[in-house]
Formats: C-alpha cells, sequence, structure tokens
C-alpha cells in the first residue's frame, strides 16, 4: 500500500482526498472497502519514513485544510526500486493491478514491461511446478497440490494476456511493439 | 495407466541410419526453419493475415511450443512448417532442404521421411487397428512389412500400449489413442515431431502421461515443435514462443535446471 | 396447420438452396418410370389400337381366302356354316410387284366397290380419298415404307396410277405381314393396295388371283370352334381354302413387338435398379446434411413424425411428380413405339393399371428409401450426439483385419474403406450389373445380327430388327448415363467420407497416387462382382427371349474391361480432386 501510495504522489502532489479517488477508480466497487482513515494512516506512516513531505496546504470549499504532500529524494529512490523488483511468487492480482496503474501514473516503468517479466517470472514457476508433477517420484497427494499450484499460476497468465492487450492499448506508443 | 515395462528411449542417431542426404548432423545448425512466413485467408479487404511474417530457428533436440489464444495463427504455423499448407509468403526449410515450394508428391516423400505429426483430435484412421495405424507411415515410407511390424511392436510397448495393438481407436480412450498417435509419429524415426494441441482433448491424468512422454522424447534428443493454448503444457517445453495476431510476442528459454526454489517460496514457512 | 406450414417451408427452402440435386433426381426417377410404363404399356397399347381399328373398319373375325374362280359356292357354303353374322361379297385380289419411286415391292392389290362400302372390311381411309377408277390407294404403313404419298405414282403390271389415298385395315396384319393374296404355298411379306374391281381385273390378267371372303361371326371369341365346323368336311374338290381368325391376326401384329417389350419391360426394371442407386446414392451425398437437419429440427422440439414427414415430403413430392411425368410420357410414346408401320389407329391407350402400379410402387420405395435413413438414424441417436458426433462408427470385422492386413498400403485402405460401407458397394455392384447386363444384351443382339444369312438383311424385316436396335440401344444408353451419374456420386460420397481419413494418410506421407489408388481399389472392387453377375444375366436374359447367340468370348472381355475402366476412371476423378488440394485443408475444415 504504502508503495502505490508513493508511487502515485510521482507524477503530482497530491492531497489525502484525491489519492483516496484516485486508488478507487483503479479499484472500482473493490475500492469501497478503502476508507479515507487508511490513505491518510498510510500517508503519516510516510512522513515518519522521511519519503514524503508536506509541500502546502490547500484550503478546501468545506471542512478542514487539505494537507498536500509530494515524495522526498529518498521516495524516489524507493519508488525505482519498488518498479524494478519482482511482486513475489504469491502476490495476489490487485497487488500486482495496482503496481500496473501507478507504474502508469508515475511514469517510472513500462507496464508492458512488468508484464512481461511478470510473465517469464510465472512461466518459469510453472515448469518448475510442471517438472515437479512429472518427475516419475511424485506422489499422488503431492501431485494433487502440484495441479493446484500449475492451475493457479496458469490463471495468473492467462490474466495476463488480458492485461497485455489492455496496457498495450494504454500506453501511448504501445501499439506498435516489435517482436520479443 | 501400465507402464511397465516401457525401456528408455535410445538417443537418436545422425546421418548413419541411411536415409539420405535430407537428414544433417544434429549439430549443423536449425533443423528446422521458418524465413518471413505468411498465410493470408482470402483476398482484398476479408483478407485474414493468420500467419504475418514469422522468422524462426528450431536447433536439433529443442522441444519448442507455440503458445497464443486461439485464432493466434499457431495451428496455421504447424501445418506450414509440416508442409500441410502452403505459405503465401515466405521460406520453410527443413533438415537444409527448402519445402514450401516442393510438389505435393514430393511432399508426401519429405514428409513420410522427416516429419511426425501428432493432432488434437489424435486423426487416427478409423478403419484400420492400433498397430496398423503405427505401421501405415512405415509401410508408406517402404519399409518391409517385417521391418514395419517389428518397429511398431517395439514402440507400442514403449508408449505402454503393446496390449491394445489389435484393437480399433473407436476402442481406445482419448490417452490412449494420443499415444498410439505417438507412436505412429515416431515411427520413421523423424526429424522432427510436430504436434498440434497434442493434449488438448485430455484430462489432467492423460495430459501428464503425454507430457512423460514428451519429456522422454526430449531426453532422446528429438526435436518436438507442439502448439498448444496451456501454459501448463509449454510450461515443459525448453523454449516458448508466443504468438499474438500472427506474430511471435514473445520467445523466451525455460530453464530446466532450478530445481523447485521458486516453489518453495509459495509455501511461505515464516508465517 | 403449423407443422405443414414448417414442412412446406423446408421443402421450398431445400429445393431452392440445391436445385441440382433435386432436377437430377427427377430425372432419375423418370426415366426409369418412363421406361416401366412403356415396357408394361406396349402390349396393352397394340391391343388398344387392334381394336379401335377393328371397330372403326368393321374388321372381319374370320378371312377366308380361295383360289377358285367363282367363289360363290365357297361363300355360299361359309354362309350356310351356323354362327355367321355377316358376310361381305368376295373381294378379287392378286400377288404382284408393284413399283415406285424406282423401288420395287412385292404386294396384294384388291379390288373394291367405291360406290358401296362393304359390310365386312371397309378399309378406314387416313388421307386422300378412297378408290376411284384409275387412282390406287395404298395401306398407310406399306405407304410410309415405300415413301410414297397422295400425287405420287406407283406402276401395277406395266400400268400407272396415281395415289389417291393411304387407308388402314385389320383384314391383314400390319405391314409387312399384309400380302393376303398369295395362293398355296409359302407367304411372303408384302404390303396391301387397292383399286376399283375392273382396275383389278385389269391389272391381274392372266396372273393367279385369289378371293377374298370376310365374315363377321355372332360370337367373336368361337373362332376356332367355328372354323372346325365349317371346314370339317372340307375336300381337295371343294378347292382351296386358307382360313385364319382376328386373333391370328393380332397375334402377329404383335410380332412387330416381341422383341422390343422385352428389351423395356427388362430395361425398365433395370432403369429403376439404377434409379434406386442415384437415389441412394444422393441420399449419401446429403446424409450428413439431412442428419444434421433432423437433429436441429429435434432440438428444437419436433418430434420423430414431424422430422420424417418434413424428409419423407421432398422426397414424396419429386418422386411423384417424376412418376407422374413417367406415366404420361411413357403412355403417349407406347403407340409411337409399338406401331412404326403405322397400320393400326394411333390412339393413345389408357392407362394400363399394373404399369401404373408398377411405377407407383417404384415411386414409393425410391421415396421410402432415401428418407428412410436419417428418418430412423434421428431417431435412434441422441440429439447432442448427431449434432456433433460423426454419421456412423465403424465396426469391427476381426476376419477382414486379419485377412488384408498383409495387402499393399493402398490395395488395404481401399477394402477397409469400402469394408466400412457394405451397403455402398452392393449398391454400386448392384449399378454396374444392369449396365454390363444392358451392355451384354446389345451386343448379343448385334451378334445375332450379324450372324443372321444376308438375305434377311434387306427389305421388310429391317423394320422390325431397327426397332428393336434402337430400344435395345436408348435403353443401354439411359442406363449408361444414369450408371456414370451413379459412379460419380457414390465415388463423390465415398471421397467425401474417406477425405478425413486420406487426409491422414497425406500427412503420414502417402503420395497423391497412393490415395487415388486406394479410391479407385474402393471403387473396382464392387464393380467386379457387378461386372462378374451382369454379363450371364445378360446372356440369359437375352436367350430366355431371343435366340441363344453367345458373342465372342473377345468381345464379351473387352465389354468387361471397359467397364472396369469406365468405373476406374470415373472414381479416381472425385480422388484426384482431392490431392490436388494440400493435405491440411481438410483436416482444417473437420471439427476437432
Amino acid at each position: 500500500m504504502q508503495d502505490v501510495v508513493l508511487a502515485l504522489l510521482v507524477k503530482e502532489p497530491l492531497h489525502g482526498y484525491d489519492l483516496r479517488k484516485r486508488l478507487t477508480v483503479a479499484l472500482g466497487p473493490l475500492g469501497e472497502t478503502l476508507n479515507a482513515g487508511q490513505v491518510y494512516v498510510t500517508l503519516t506512516r510516510l512522513e515518519k519514513a522521511g519519503l514524503v513531505v508536506q509541500v502546502r496546504e490547500e484550503a478546501a470549499v468545506r471542512g478542514p485544510k487539505r494537507k498536500v504532500f509530494a515524495p522526498t529524494a529518498a521516495g524516489y529512490e524507493r519508488v525505482a526500486a519498488w518498479m524494478a523488483e519482482s511482486v513475489g511468487p504469491r502476490a495476489d492480482v490487485t497487488e500486482f493491478h495496482l503496481k500496473l496503474v501507478a507504474a502508469r501514473e508515475s511514469g517510472t516503468a513500462d507496464p508492458l514491461a512488468l508484464v512481461d517479466a511478470r510473465r517469464r517470472e510465472l512461466m518459469s514457476s510453472l515448469a518448475e511446478a510442471q517438472r515437479a508433477a512429472l518427475a516419475p517420484d511424485a506422489g499422488a497427494e503431492a501431485g494433487l497440490l502440484l495441479e493446484g499450484v500449475a492451475l493457479r499460476l496458469r490463471a495468473d497468465l492467462r490474466w495476463l494476456e488480458a492485461c497485455e492487450r489492455v496496457w498495450s492499448g494504454r500506453t501511448p506508443g504501445g501499439k506498435g511493439r516489435g517482436n520479443g | 495407466m501400465t507402464r511397465n515395462g516401457r525401456r528408455g528411449w535410445p538417443r537418436r542417431r545422425g546421418m548413419d541410419d541411411g536415409a539420405g542426404a535430407v537428414r544433417p548432423g544434429a549439430a549443423a545448425g536449425p533443423v528446422l526453419r521458418a524465413v518471413g512466413l505468411a498465410r493470408v485467408y482470402g483476398e482484398d479487404e476479408s483478407a485474414i493475415w493468420a500467419v504475418d511474417g514469422i522468422d524462426l530457428d528450431v536447433p536439433a533436440g529443442q522441444m519448442l511450443a507455440v503458445m497464443g489464444p486461439s485464432g493466434c495463427g499457431k495451428s496455421t504455423l504447424l501445418q506450414l512448417l509440416g508442409g500441410l499448407d502452403r505459405p503465401t509468403e515466405g521460406e520453410v526449410w527443413l533438415g537444409g532442404q527448402r519445402i514450401d515450394d516442393l510438389g505435393e508428391r514430393a511432399l508426401a516423400r519429405m514428409r513420410r521421411r522427416c516429419l511426425g505429426f501428432v493432432f488434437q483430435a489424435y486423426h487416427l484412421i478409423d478403419e484400420l487397428t492400433a498397430a496398423e495405424n503405427v505401421e501405415l507411415p512405415a509401410l508408406l515410407a517402404g519399409a518391409s512389412p517385417r521391418t514395419a511390424r517389428h518397429r511398431t511392436a517395439e514402440l507400442l510397448d514403449r508408449v505402454g500400449l503393446a496390449d491394445r495393438a489389435r484393437h480399433l481407436p473407436s476402442q481406445l480412450s482419448g490417452g490412449q489413442r494420443q499415444r498410439i498417435a505417438i507412436a505412429r509419429a515416431l515411427v520413421n524415426k523423424p526429424l522432427v515431431v510436430l504436434a498440434d494441441e497434442p493434449t488438448g482433448n485430455l484430462d489432467s491424468a492423460a495430459t501428464l502421461d503425454i507430457l512423460r512422454l514428451f519429456g522422454e522424447l526430449r531426453a532422446a534428443g528429438q526435436t518436438l515443435v507442439m502448439v498448444t493454448h496451456d501454459e501448463r503444457v509449454a510450461a515443459t517445453a525448453d523454449r516458448v514462443v508466443s504468438l499474438r495476431d500472427g506474430v511471435p510476442a514473445d520467445d523466451t528459454a525455460l530453464d530446466s535446471d532450478t530445481g523447485t526454489a521458486r516453489l518453495g517460496t509459495l509455501l511461505n514457512w515464516e508465517n | 396447420m403449423g407443422h405443414l406450414l414448417l414442412i412446406g417451408r423446408l421443402v421450398l427452402r431445400d429445393l431452392r438452396r440445391r436445385p441440382g440435386e433435386a432436377f437430377v433426381f427427377l430425372l432419375a426417377v423418370t426415366i426409369a418410370s418412363t421406361s416401366l410404363t412403356l415396357g408394361l404399356a406396349t402390349g396393352n397399347a397394340v391391343d388398344h389400337g387392334y381394336e379401335k381399328t377393328r371397330a372403326a373398319t368393321a374388321g372381319p373375325d374370320i378371312i377366308a381366302t380361295t383360289t377358285a374362280a367363282d367363289p360363290s359356292g365357297v361363300a355360299k357354303r361359309l354362309a350356310d356354316t351356323p354362327g355367321v353374322a355377316e358376310q361381305a361379297a368376295p373381294v378379287f385380289a392378286f400377288d404382284t410387284y408393284i413399283k415406285a419411286h424406282g423401288k420395287s415391292a412385292h404386294t396384294a392389290v384388291e379390288g373394291r366397290d367405291p360406290s358401296q362400302d362393304a359390310v365386312v372390311d371397309q378399309p378406314l381411309v387416313t388421307s386422300g380419298t378412297w378408290v376411284r377408277p384409275g387412282g390406287a390407294v395404298l395401306e398407310r404403313g406399306f405407304a410410309k415404307a415405300l415413301g410414297v404419298s397422295i400425287g405420287d405414282h406407283v406402276t401395277v403390271s406395266g400400268r400407272d396410277y396415281p395415289v389417291v389415298g393411304t387407308a388402314i385395315s385389320v383384314a391383314t396384319s400390319v405391314y409387312p405381314w399384309s400380302d393376303n393374296a398369295q395362293g398355296p404355298g409359302t407367304s411372303d411379306f408384302g404390303g396391301r393396295m387397292w383399286l376399283t374391281a375392273a382396275d383389278t381385273r385389269k391389272a391381274a390378267g392372266d396372273a393367279p388371283s385369289v378371293q377374298l371372303i370376310h365374315l363377321k361371326l355372332d360370337d367373336p371369341t368361337a373362332t376356332q370352334h367355328w372354323m372346325d365346323t365349317a371346314f370339317a368336311n372340307w375336300n381337295e374338290s371343294d378347292g382351296w381354302v386358307n382360313a385364319h381368325a382376328w386373333q391370328d391376326v393380332l397375334q402377329t401384329d404383335k410380332a412387330m413387338i416381341r422383341d422390343i417389350q422385352p428389351a423395356l419391360v427388362v430395361g425398365g426394371w433395370l432403369l429403376a435398379v439404377a434409379a434406386i442407386v442415384t437415389l441412394v446414392a444422393l441420399a449419401t451425398a446429403r446424409a450428413a446434411r439431412d442428419n444434421r437437419r433432423a437433429a436441429l429440427l429435434k432440438a428444437v422440439g419436433a418430434g420423430p413424425a414431424t422430422i420424417t414427414a418434413a424428409l419423407l415430403t421432398q422426397h414424396l413430392l419429386l418422386t411423384l411428380l417424376a412418376t407422374a411425368i413417367g406415366l404420361t410420357s411413357g403412355t403417349l410414346s407406347a403407340p409411337l413405339l409399338v406401331d412404326p408401320s403405322a397400320g393400326l389407329l394411333n390412339t393413345v391407350g389408357t392407362l394400363d393399371f399394373s404399369a401404373a402400379f408398377a411405377a407407383v410402387l417404384l415411386a414409393i420405395v425410391v421415396a421410402v428409401t432415401g428418407a428412410l435413413r436419417p428418418a430412423l438414424h434421428t431417431a435412434r441417436t441422441s440429439t447432442v450426439n448427431a449434432l456433433t458426433g460423426p454419421a456412423q462408427l465403424p465396426t469391427r470385422r476381426p476376419c477382414l483385419n486379419a485377412a488384408t492386413a498383409y495387402l499393399p498400403t493402398s490395395l488395404l485402405l481401399g477394402i477397409r474403406l469400402l469394408a466400412r460401407r457394405p451397403g455402398r458397394a452392393v449398391l454400386a455392384a448392384a449399378g454396374t450389373a444392369a449396365t454390363t447386363l444392358m451392355v451384354t444384351a446389345l451386343l448379343t443382339w448385334h451378334t445375332e445380327l450379324a450372324a443372321r444369312p444376308d438375305v434377311t438383311h434387306f427389305g421388310p424385316i429391317e423394320v422390325r430388327a431397327d426397332q428393336t436396335g434402337r430400344v435395345l440401344l436408348a435403353v443401354t444408353l439411359a442406363l449408361m448415363a444414369m450408371s456414370t451419374l451413379n459412379t460419380v456420386l457414390l465415388g463423390l460420397g465415398t471421397a467425401v467420407q474417406a477425405r478425413r481419413t486420406l487426409s491422414v494418410a497425406r500427412t503420414l506421407g502417402a503420395t497423391p497416387g497412393q490415395v487415388v489408388s486406394a479410391l479407385c481399389v474402393a471403387g473396382l472392387l464392387p464393380a467386379v462382382p457387378g461386372i462378374a453377375v451382369g454379363i450371364p444375366a445378360g446372356l440369359g436374359l437375352y436367350w430366355l427371349f431371343g435366340t441363344q447367340v453367345t458373342p465372342p468370348g473377345f468381345s464379351l472381355l473387352a465389354t468387361a474391361l471397359a467397364v472396369l475402366l469406365a468405373v476406374a476412371v470415373l472414381t479416381a476423378l472425385p480422388a484426384w480432386a482431392h490431392t490436388r488440394s494440400p493435405a491440411g485443408h481438410t483436416l482444417n475444415a473437420e471439427p476437432a
């Protein structure tokens, strides 16, 4: 969550309300569970860690004044590092989806490159799972586990195909991709 | 399923089996090669470029998976590679010989000596028994009935179906039929086996069976190109080419020596 | 109502989408039913023509010929025999040759009284006028054979007579059996003409002459009994008299069709067999489509009855139409065929019951054969299977598998393909047998014709031989045309159903040549028993109806080889077409 919020601030400084609005757009109906408090808690933690700073205060139409935050130099580094690293074998769909949104918003990474990297990663895991399943010493119980793992990985890979289709249409200049 | 009695696959041989000048040594460059391959269906405005300019080299002994959603041109590519269809543009080279400009008769000769096909729908000949199906390509290639029978018995034994030799395809299960089809594809010791969705009609257990068989082929050095839309099948290959709208979108080599390092992280022991 | 609308719509749509198929169907059934009607109606047509002519000309029951110069004694004795209803005055006649257009022809010349109609046998003038002094009337068939028409001149005994009319009569048989003026001794073929009595006597001069006495009996059926009574105590001194009854005349008239009727009846049934083969071949070619359509109907809630009705209606409509055309054309053309010498009134006979029955039977067999299979198939299989599954699964034939396992690949594939569709093999064999049979009969007939003494090659007998030859040739050609069609249809059916198998064989490296030869084997094998049955059957049938002549062995062998070659070429065509396209195309078209 911290990484996502931080990456969203890279494009332009935002206050908590706008951040929440942005997240709600990316998450759709799933974002309804995200309450305003969570965003502010995250911002406070980032500020304590020295990754964001308050750049100004804006007067709202109603209610209290809004604090506008921007990343610090350490914050920028953290975002770049996050984009470069893998989301890990157990990452769920929402996590990778938000990473793709953040990458596009912040312009710090090409979502398609992220998708490609993720696919290779998943494919290698799947290859391992399949090899293990094909090994002569795979018992019935282990075989069942491996089949579950393989099916999960396959589902993720299929979702990546959908991501690729959609994101290649959104990224400027993403249409005419060369051969892989 | 019985797999007792199945022996290991011998390493495939190079030029020593006297099949003629078409067969190169295993190390002499790609066995199968496509250059600027394209295939158009229809004409003018309704024309569909099923395959739209593919360059592909398949080195000897490689197991290549061609992946992609349905309609991406992967089956067309396989048919072009196997000389079952003619490209609109581009060239296909098999074992150092260009095959896309051969006549039907020469293509037939080339297929029987250098290629083995495995199809999703098995495409066994319903009128022939399992053993006869396996024998057929050998007989077509001019092997003596004795040699063909001998080789068939050997292959049926290896795919674990020695006891089903006299059955008609309609009396066999899907997995058994596909194993017969694989035995049939191998009977002439082809340079390349081309498999089109070999597990498309099979359940998980039968799929694993076929994949094990392919694994043994690969270990024996058999060059194999298979088309699949199932990532689990593609993951067993050495190399995966993803097609998107008739062009390769991704070409990944899969490392086969990682053990289960990645899988281990899935278990998340620290929690 | 709703069902009727649905069925009507389905039938119409199908006819509109496949007019060619409907046309072939119509043609095949029409040819078969016409020929069948013709064969069965010819006998009837002769009877009918004879009856009509007899009524119109006061035809005699008994015709007596005497050489007595004064016939009054004979006439009186005949008139006194009980049972005579009416008796015409004796007619003076003599036997001579006439010349017309430089040709010479044997004929009887009868002297008639133009002022008064005879009570028995008054010939019916069909064109021009009746005899007048110096003017001759020729029997219509005779005039036609001579090529003489009104206004032409004929020469009798050196005198020239203009032809003033043509007429017909049943006192004699039709040309060339109409010379009744020949005295004792063997009689020749010849025609018949009329002059006035005075002209006849003048023309006859000193030549031997006869007197013709025509009688009508109270009971026309009792002719034999009457003759037995009248001539019981006849002896040489009473003078030479020859008498025959109307039944003899009709019998001779029918001799004209004696040779062509078997050809037509047998040919008709053979054509019917060929038509059924065509139909089943068509049905096989469309079996997949029909099965699928039936399944679709079933899927949307149609019951087996509706499906059968829809399929049957279409076949029945076409077949009934074809049968109606066949019956009409057969009945209309029967008189033309049976009376080439034009000696009888040319009227359209009423429809013969047996002919109509046979034709309708054929129609029903044909329609049911076409519709039953898909209907039954649908009723038996589940909807889902019918929509997705193959039409038929191969049956197990372990014996065949064992027996053919050691054959060359093409042969093995061909035989296995054949064994998968035994019904089709039987059909192909039946079609080939029918054609071979007819060709053999034609060959035998030609052999007989060639073997006949030269004398019979000329003159009036040729009329009959020509007619038989034409009928045989026409039936044979029709059969050959239908067989060609059948072979192509069956070949196409085999090729369509074997397409997948052959495509697979091609991916395995079977060359186009091997594929074509496999299909050819599948086509040729059933033709062999067909020929083996057809040749002896053709000979047997010919021997049964005609003379026992055997064509030379080499020509029979040539026939067999020619039929085989034709079948091979016709089967190879669709196979060859199959190998033109790359092997992958058919596999693509197959549902996975």
